[in-house]
């Protein structure tokens, strides 16, 4: 059965072209990490109870892209990307930890799961597990 | 450090006042401050999470690993947080089974000291 096309929402979101954040593999810039993501979330327009979901589920994602960093000792960056279009906002975080980066607890994975309308891990580019999709829906 | 943690006794507990932001980063420190607490013989904590801003899933690891660290001494560890973005993630990771949460310092300490 084909969806029909979604309406436009009713309280759409502001439209902004990406902001990218790129940042050394330290569990003090996580915090950074979160204050960016917040803040063209709320340029965005998204309720300020779903931005207290975006700051705490873009610091899970970023903590988690520093310990499989800190677990494969690589000096890659941590790299976050945050765009909004009318109808949502996505944030994907990537780290080059690739197959030698430790996963974390499922807690971390949970909370996303529970705070974002939709999360994917996917192979970033130094490979599996490297890219956290989250993405936030009005 | 954006993360403050100070202890004091009440009413025969440790009450244990957070502030701040605990992550990533920060949540070392308060884990190092519980080891301690436990390692005086302060087995009975209640940690007052009222003027805590944020918490993430470190955070909650190392509540959890303070809860058992008090119950390997027969102990307990309860909880005080009435803010509304704190409770939901103990909820979403299903926590508040495993804590007992109190609305008060006052309230937590007398359930801590019925056996609770």
């Amino acid at each position: 059965m084909s969806a029909p096309e979604d309406p436009a929402p009713a309280h759409p979101l502001h439209s902004t072209g990406p902001v990218l954040l790129r940042f050394t593999a330290l569990p003090e810039h996580v915090r950074t990490a979160r204050l960016v993501a917040m803040a063209v979330a709320r340029r965005a327009g998204l309720d300020d109870g779903v931005l207290e979901g975006v700051r705490l589920a873009v610091g899970e994602a970023c903590g988690r892209a520093v310990q499989r960093t800190e677990s494969a000792a690589t000096d890659e960056l941590v790299e976050v990307e945050v765009s909004a279009t009318t109808r949502s906002l996505v944030i994907e975080v990537r780290d080059g930890a690739g197959d030698d980066g430790i996963e974390t607890e499922d807690v971390a994975l949970l909370l996303m799961a529970g705070l974002a309308d939709d999360v994917s891990v996917t192979p970033g580019s130094g490979g599996p597990g490297g890219r956290t999709r989250l993405i936030w829906r009005v | 450090m954006d993360l403050s943690v100070t202890s004091r006794e009440q009413g025969g507990r440790t009450v244990v006042e957070v502030g701040g932001e605990i992550d990533v980063y920060t949540a070392p420190v308060l884990r190092e401050r519980l080891n301690d607490l436990v390692g005086e013989g302060r087995h009975h904590l209640v940690i007052d999470m009222e003027k805590v801003d944020f918490l993430d899933s470190t955070g909650l690891g190392v509540l959890v690993g303070g809860l058992k660290r008090v119950r390997s001494h027969d102990g307990s560890l309860h909880l005080v947080c009435t803010q509304e973005k704190i409770l939901k993630v103990f909820r979403i990771t299903g926590l508040t089974k495993v804590f007992p949460i109190h609305p008060s310092v006052e309230e937590a300490v007398a359930a801590s000291s019925g056996g609770a």
